[in-house]
């Protein structure tokens, strides 16, 4: 997994789905909220990542209904995606704390 | 035409399977995401959807075999296209000209012909990926494919030269391979900076050792090309036993190979009555016996969306 590249629209929608299943709007706004409105999600681009994670086994279906005359799909993170966005928020904090750390060496704290 | 129209419009362009797993669900989220946005905002949620639906129906989709092999070519495709415009600049556009022998002679500006716009154009899509711009580099290899086919007309009317139409055609071809290649969430980007380099170091080493070695490239009764063309079956020959044998890292390796052969044939042997018109059909023929012969090697693993239960979960507070 870890060899995997995950590059940030990736890591912002496992990081979406990390607490609950959502489904594909509710992603798109959880997106762009986790990222301060930096990051908006084209609904294309939405689909194409998700079933690319869910090839991957990242992410799976956890079920369908109707709201509003709306087809909702909801995704959930797997054990796998799980473990996947557990291995790159190390690797992420690792990286944070080195930098603390020679920013405090130039008597800068972030 | 009203905004709904080209909705359902683009919808259709999505394959008949995946509509019937996924409209419903598409469309909900698409008009939601509509509702919130702007007029520019819009549009650029419908050109994504386009580009979407297009990729959908012809499967080049980075979760497709067709998509890998396209991801696997495009550095292959844009080093070809950044070499040859490096060395059609250097040994054709600017010598020429300088030497002050270019035939025909009206030339574009310090240049031979009109050529030198997408040549330039492709040498900025390498210094866009080189400084880590994906996104900008695919934008320009856009704008280098149009600037190919819009010399076509532009020398017409300007009554100035350009380049052949196996030259022009080849690099159309190249920015169609690149742009053909599917982003991967997982991946790096198709124009990875380092396989991009490379392929481009190599490619510019061995067009300039020719052109050192036959003379330089031009576009009228030149000889260099026609040693290109001898070259290429054996070097075909040479890249696909390499690539074969190097399957264990990347199985989709030969069939990248064979894709980048076909705009190279276009290069090679695209002028009609070429004595090495005869390799071309040796190249053609090669390159889809290799593909039918490696085509059950390649598979991609599809496991896609059904859901391990179905009902209605507790909608979320976004929703």
């Amino acid at each position: 997994m870890a060899s995997k590249m995950m590059q940030e629209p990736t890591l912002l929608l496992l990081t979406a789905l990390a607490d609950e299943p959502r489904h594909g709007y509710a992603l798109i706004k959880e997106v762009d909220t986790i990222s301060s409105g930096r990051v908006r999600l084209r609904t294309g681009t939405l689909y194409a990542a998700l079933a690319r994670l869910q090839q991957q086994g990242w992410v799976q279906v956890t079920g369908e209904e109707v709201v509003d005359g709306r087809h909702r799909r909801y995704y959930a993170l797997t054990k796998d995606g799980v473990d996947a966005l557990v291995g790159e928020t190390a690797r992420l904090r690792a990286t944070v704390q080195e930098a603390n750390r020679r920013l405090r060496l130039r008597g800068v704290t972030a | 035409m009203t905004s709904d129209r080209l909705f359902r419009l683009i919808i259709r362009l999505y394959p008949a399977a995946y509509r019937t797993a996924h409209e419903a669900e598409t469309v909900s989220t698409a008009r939601e995401s509509l509702a919130s946005q702007g007029r520019v905002g819009a549009t650029r949620e419908l050109a994504d959807l386009t580009v979407h639906a297009l990729r959908e129906r012809t499967r080049l989709t980075a979760t497709s075999a067709v998509g890998a092999v396209a991801a696997v070519a495009a550095p292959l495709a844009a080093g070809s296209a950044v070499a040859l415009s490096l060395v059609f600049t250097a040994f054709a556009e600017w010598t020429k000209r300088r030497a002050g022998n270019s035939q025909p002679a009206h030339g574009f500006g310090p240049f031979a012909t009109l050529g030198a716009i997408p040549y330039l154009i492709w040498i900025l899509v390498f210094l866009a990926a080189v400084f880590g711009r994906g996104a900008a580099a695919r934008r320009l290899t856009g704008i280098a494919m149009a600037a190919s086919v819009a010399l076509v007309p532009l020398a017409h009317l300007t009554h100035m030269d350009r380049p052949r139409l196996y030259v022009l055609g080849s690099l159309v071809l190249f920015g169609m391979i690149v742009l053909a290649a599917p982003i991967d969430p997982l991946g790096r980007s198709p124009l990875d900076r380092r396989a991009l380099t490379v392929c481009t170091l190599v490619m510019t080493g061995i067009l300039s050792g020719i052109s050192l070695e036959y003379g330089p490239l031009w576009y009228w009764g030149n000889d260099t090309i026609d040693a290109i063309g001898a070259l290429m079956p054996g070097a075909l020959g040479f890249l696909l036993l390499v690539s074969v044998l190097c399957m264990r890292l990347n199985r989709r390796l030969p069939f990248a190979v064979i894709v980048v052969m076909f705009p190279w044939g276009v290069f090679c042997y695209g002028t009609p009555g070429r004595p090495s018109l005869f390799f071309g059909g040796v190249v053609c023929a090669a390159a889809l016996a290799g593909f039918v012969l490696l085509l059950p090697k390649i598979d991609v693993d599809h496991r896609r969306d059904r859901p391990t239960q179905s009902g209605p979960v507790p909608p979320t507070d976004a929703g």
